[in-house]
């Protein structure tokens, strides 16, 4: 018996020792471009091939950020993604928790089909629909209504092109088709089948209405998910080159302008000049999304604890 | 005036409300909450949906004049996809070998990071921190600058900062003088560390969510019962995540082959927008999404015998 402790004490021992090892290893896989980028954009371009510079540059420079933030023109570009993210991510977290908590508490004629319809819209790829889209945008009317309107009233609405538009984004976002809305769906009905039905029960008993108990009461206990859903959002938006090459072609966003920079002062193997000033451009593009991510991360984890997926 | 309008108004919702049952009216309550998906749907998805289908079995392209020809060409593009065009079966085929190779290495890898993650230690939080954080900043452009330059890095191995590697590693190995096939699987595996390792973020945070829901109870009572953390790993630990497994079996392939910077998806690309063959790029995409769906299908048939839910 005593053996047997003994031999469990080591394993358990061991298992921290190996845990710790794995833990500091991975990290430090994950740290490494963080700190490399970090590194490379402080240097000058003949610092970059200095066989004597392997972390800390022998003198720090600043050129490199003030000419990534000129080519990119990152106030303009960024305004412009911040606008695009920060609103579809509001509009997506609206849309999304509506048909979440209506596939996850409610059961109508259909209800299975519309949710495979949503599954489905995840794995179709973009590709797929963009290029009928854009023709949809070019020449947009309201769909359904317009089509309705002409063939019974005979009034014929012009159509409206919306490419260059805000509302390429806006309007997907809107009814939960936006970048990724089927995952957020999924997101959202995961965690509202996890809360006790008891709870909305005695506010329905109280008489409050469908819609009364869902922002009274679901949406304040839902609210760690709420988060990370906010959060993935903007950064699939603050991503995203595929929509904006596509919809977006007079304004530039944040991803567009880095890629073109990147694209100018060269990238891959055979660039060494160019390494200081791409990775202070990648810096500059996902610094406003590392800020975000230090201040709401606490939150942000235990919005995952409490998001309580069970497939 | 207006006041009695509007309670007479209610009045008579009040008596609809009353004569529709409670299942009627949780019913409409359930498409009303749906109602913007419907919508959406219905105007963004179905139409351009069905538009591009029709592509395929047509030749679409933007005149140079402005404006759009449209011929019927029934299966020409299927046609030249197979026969005319030696890109696509080889971009296809090793989009699917890639997706069948990397799919059990990251979920394996994440159901394990993610255990780990939920185990208590110091520092827990610190860590949970720097593993979610390839979800931040995970995009293909930002990654696409990082793997050119951590490539960079390896090629001036014998320079500078290349800390990045597994030579190192490969040379003590070497000198263990194990046979040379065990040490080149050690090496693709630490090569690849890095890729897999960026691609998990959201695996990790799904089997992390899972994990925290399994009740404290289950592993109480297989302690009571004897079972090693081995056992209760296999015997309540794994059968709890299963539906997770699934999902997340799911979500990676559909993240990887969907993947912008991967060969398919750039000859797609490529094809529609950079040479403006609109039938020919829906063709191509077309016939990747079948062969997904029917892949995601066989996945949920098999699934059937090994997935565990609570509720059933």
């Amino acid at each position: 018996m005593n053996k047997r402790i003994f031999a469990t004490k080591i394993g358990g021992l061991l298992w921290k020792v190996l845990r710790f090892v794995i833990l500091v290893g991975l990290s430090y896989v994950i740290l490494y471009p963080v700190i490399y980028m970090v590194s490379m954009a402080l240097r000058s371009a003949d610092q970059t091939m200095d066989p004597s510079v392997v972390w800390v540059p022998k003198y720090v420079v600043a050129d490199n950020f003030i000419d990534a933030m000129q080519g990119m023109k990152m106030w303009k570009s960024m305004g412009t993604t911040l606008v695009i993210s920060l609103v579809s991510a509001m509009l997506q977290l609206v849309s999304c928790s509506l048909v979440g908590y209506g596939f996850a508490r409610f059961k109508f004629k259909g209800s299975g089909v519309l949710f495979t319809l949503c599954l489905l819209t995840l794995i179709v790829p973009a590709q797929c629909i963009t290029i009928p889209l854009y023709f949809q945008y070019q020449n947009f009317s309201i769909p359904v209504i317009a089509p309705l309107l002409e063939s019974i009233a005979g009034i014929t609405i012009p159509g409206i092109n919306l490419l260059d538009s805000w509302l390429v984004f806006w309007l997907q976002a809107m009814f939960g088709l936006g970048i990724r809305g089927g995952l957020y769906i999924y997101i959202f009905r995961q965690f509202f089948l996890n809360i006790p039905y008891e709870i909305e029960e005695a506010a329905l008993v109280d008489g409050a209405g469908y819609f009364k108990t869902f922002y009274r009461i679901m949406m304040p206990n839902a609210s760690g998910s709420y988060l990370t859903v906010f959060l993935f959002s903007i950064v699939w938006y603050w991503n995203d080159t595929f929509n904006s090459n596509m919809f977006i072609t007079r304004k530039s966003t944040f991803a567009k302008a880095l890629s073109s920079y990147v694209g100018k002062v060269g990238n891959g193997v055979n660039s060494y000049e160019g390494s200081p000033k791409r990775n202070a451009a990648c810096l500059l593009f996902i610094a406003p999304l590392l800020l975000m991510y230090m201040f709401l991360q606490k939150f942000f984890v235990q919005g995952v604890e409490r998001t309580g997926i069970v497939g | 005036m207006e006041n009695a309008t509007e309670t007479k108004e209610m009045r008579v919702r009040k008596k609809k409300m009353r004569r529709m049952t409670e299942v009627q009216r949780r019913s409409r309550a359930g498409f009303l909450f749906v109602l913007p998906f419907t919508i959406g749907f219905l105007s963004f998805y179905l139409q351009p949906l069905l538009t591009s289908i029709g592509y395929t079995f047509r030749n679409v392209q933007p005149k140079k004049g402005g404006g759009v020809s449209d011929t019927w060409i029934g299966l020409g593009n299927y046609q030249w996809l197979f026969t005319d065009n030696a890109d696509y079966p080889k971009a296809l085929l090793n989009c699917f070998k890639d997706m069948l190779i990397n799919t059990p290495v990251i979920i394996i890898f994440s159901l394990f990071i993610a255990v780990i993650l939920n185990q208590k230690f110091r520092g827990r939080m610190f860590a949970r921190a720097i593993f979610f954080m390839p979800v931040i900043i995970s995009s293909g452009l930002v990654m696409g600058i990082m793997n050119g330059d951590t490539q960079m890095a390896e090629v001036q191995t014998d320079t500078s900062s290349a800390i990045f590697t597994a030579s190192g590693m490969v040379e003590i190995l070497e000198g263990m003088n194990l046979p040379e096939t065990i040490i080149s699987v050690f090496t693709s595996i630490v090569s690849q560390i890095f890729d897999t390792l960026w691609k998990c973020g959201i695996q990790i945070l799904l089997f992390l969510a899972a994990l925290q829901s399994v009740s404290p109870s289950l592993y109480e009572a297989a302690k009571i019962e004897g079972a090693s953390g081995w056992e209760s790993f296999w015997k309540v630990t794994f059968p709890n995540v299963t539906p997770i497994i699934l999902v997340n079996v799911i979500y990676t392939i559909i993240d990887t082959i969907t993947d912008s910077s991967n060969q398919l998806m750039s000859t797609i690309n490529s094809t529609a927008f950079d040479n403006l063959f609109y039938s020919r790029a829906s063709a191509m995409a077309w016939i990747f999404f079948v062969i997904l769906i029917a892949l995601i299908g066989v996945i949920f048939l098999i699934s059937r015998s090994f997935v565990v839910y609570q509720s059933k």
